[in-house]
């Protein structure tokens, strides 16, 4: 029981300590390249802007399993398609 | 399990701020020979778009950069050992490329956007390429150093990075066929608290629309 709430206690300090250093990390700067892959294929995104605390990547998708789009790998992967950068 | 769940919520954290738009995302077509998406020259332009203290002239600009092509084969092979997530490659990532242009500047005088602008044209592009590596999804990679100094703001951006495009783009006539890449970009901006905007397409100058 011990052990279980030390557990906690670290997954939550974990928790917050990550959330606030990712979200300035990605608010100071946005990596040059994404790489990844889900269930629904592959991706390849690279840096194309960086403005306004948003990153802004053009992707290719290899490996994209029948009956699904890069869209749908992308979409999956947390990206979110936007019609062109805001800025 | 632990270390999972820290990763699962790092991994969602950082991508709520990710975007792309449908013109910029495409299924990679393995080595497909593409002569026409090669442009015989390229032009290349840096512009240092917003500057607040832009009419100081204690202010400057410095900027060293280096144009490579990265043969499709070389690049996938790198890809194959880029971890997986986000990353910053650096050229070293990269064996085969190949050295199109380089050059180095700082300025001052910084005033108008002319000034704070640089094109070199005619680079040759397609006569230094093998014929068999003009593929379609071969790189084209720009690495670069800047140091800006803002006066008004007193603060000096430092960052040096890689952006990295294919030889094509998608055609003005008609965006889903793609046509030769001739001018690669490179745009940055200083905002009004100091930080640095980065930018690989063409840049919003003023009295075009931007939000």
């Amino acid at each position: 029981m011990k052990n279980l709430k030390l557990r906690l206690i670290f997954l939550s300090l974990a928790t917050v300590l990550t959330l606030g250093i990712s979200a300035a990390a990605a608010h100071a700067s946005c990596p040059y390249r994404w790489v990844g892959g889900n269930a629904y294929g592959s991706f390849d995104c690279t840096l194309i802007n960086e403005c306004a605390g948003w990153c802004y990547y053009r992707c290719s998708c290899g490996k994209v399993f029948p009956g699904y789009t890069c869209n749908d790998v992308l979409t999956e992967a947390g990206f979110e398609t936007v019609e062109s950068p805001q800025c | 399990m632990i270390r999972n769940l820290v990763l699962l919520v790092f991994h969602w954290s950082i991508v709520s701020w990710l975007a792309v738009s449908p013109q910029t995302f495409m299924v990679r077509e393995e080595n497909v020979y593409a002569p026409h998406l090669y442009a015989d020259t390229l032009n290349f332009t840096a512009t240092l778009v917003d500057l607040p203290g832009a009419n100081n002239t204690k202010s400057y600009w410095e900027l060293s950069y280096e144009l490579y092509f990265v043969p499709e084969d070389k690049y996938y092979e790198a890809l194959e050992r880029a971890p997986r997530g986000p990353s910053n490659p650096t050229i070293d990532e990269f064996p085969g490329r190949i050295l199109l242009t380089k050059g180095h500047f700082k300025r001052t005088g910084l005033a108008t956007l002319r000034q704070r602008s640089m094109t070199a044209n005619g680079i040759p592009f397609k006569q230094r390429i093998r014929n068999a590596q003009r593929t379609k999804f071969a790189h084209l990679l720009t690495a670069y150093s800047l140091k800006i100094f803002d006066a008004q703001l007193n603060t000096t951006a430092y960052h040096s990075g890689v952006f990295l495009t294919e030889p094509f783009e998608a055609d003005d006539k008609d965006q889903r066929q793609a046509a030769a890449r001739k001018t690669i970009y490179l745009s940055f901006g200083i905002n009004a608290n100091g930080s640095l905007n980065r930018s690989q397409l063409p840049p919003k100058l003023p009295g075009t629309t931007r939000r």
